[in-house]
């Protein structure tokens, strides 16, 4: 796995892009509008064989010096998309700015479904 | 492509259920009319070359559908199609699924509607969704179908931004039960 190492601080610090994804996922989960994140066939059967996944629904990649994140999102019915990818580009770089120390070039928001279950709709 | 792979899908099966049957059939079947059809078909396919050809393609033909089956599995499904557009941040990409979804929840919350099955398709700047629908008997299909075509507009416009170009609806049956709670 290529990783990415922390620039400002010390030189030794290595951050791998697992951990990058874990923030980024359980940053973007926290966002209002987010029903979950969403994991391709093969994260699906890894669910179902019972492995818990933080980083589910997040592809980080590390080039050199730019870091670019990809988050398949599932929407909550009734928030309209254009806001809730941004509230959801604003809050994963700033929480990673602040937690590894990474300046993130660019957070690509995949849109995969939304959620329509009863109980939500009736919130909203 | 699909009509066509549901022909071969069709052939297939009955190909392969007629196979399954002389194989069920075989053990306990009479010998004497086993040997009798053995025979004939080593005759007359076999050993005569009148039909080499034709067995050729027919094994071509289950190779084929063979090979269409398998990377129909394989295919990735998901792909078919996003609309993209960038922030500062990055790309956002919606995909025809959460369109989808978005009607289906709005056909949802209508009483009269039994079943729903919803396709979206993003043309340059709009998005064409089609609804396929089994409602309820005693329902006021224009009616129903202008408020849903107006309603659908409305929530994906509000929700995803996109122009709605066509809201297409087909009444696809009408659903009979007999203990109908309404």
């Amino acid at each position: 796995m290529e990783s990415s190492f922390d620039k400002p601080a010390v030189n030794d610090t290595l951050i791998t892009d697992d951990a990058l994804a874990v923030i980024a996922g359980i940053a973007a989960s926290e966002v209002p509008g987010v029903a979950g994140m969403s994991s391709g066939i093969a994260g699906g059967i890894a669910e179902a064989l019972g492995r818990v996944n933080l980083s589910k629904g997040v592809k980080v990649v590390t080039r050199e010096s730019s870091t670019t994140i990809d988050l398949y999102v599932i929407v909550r019915y009734g928030y309209r998309i254009p806001d809730v990818a941004f509230d959801i580009q604003e809050c994963v770089k700033s929480c990673i700015e602040e937690q590894a120390g990474i300046v993130v070039d660019n957070i690509h928001i995949h849109v995969q479904g939304v959620d329509y279950s009863e109980t939500e709709s009736e919130q909203t | 492509m699909n009509l066509l792979f549901r022909i071969l899908v069709a052939i297939y099966a009955v190909i392969a259920s007629v196979i399954s049957g002389l194989m069920m059939i075989s053990p306990f079947a009479d010998k004497q009319i086993m040997e009798m059809i053995l025979n004939y078909a080593d005759l007359n396919l076999y050993r005569s070359n009148r039909y080499d050809i034709l067995i050729f393609l027919l094994g071509l033909l289950f190779l084929f559908v063979n090979l269409v089956i398998l990377s129909s599995g394989i295919r990735v499904r998901h792909s078919n199609k996003t609309y993209c557009f960038k922030n500062d941040h990055g790309l956002i990409r919606i995909s025809a699924n959460s369109i989808e979804n978005i009607a289906l929840s709005v056909a949802r919350k209508s009483t009269s509607i039994r079943d729903a099955k919803a396709k979206a398709k993003f043309k340059q700047d709009s998005v064409e969704v089609t609804l396929r629908l089994v409602v309820y008997p005693d329902t006021q299909v224009p009616t129903l179908s202008e408020l849903l075509q107006e309603n659908i507009q409305s929530s994906v416009e509000a929700m995803t931004e996109l122009k709605v170009g066509l809201v297409d609806i087909n009444i696809e049956g009408v659903h009979i039960a007999a203990g109908k709670e309404g």
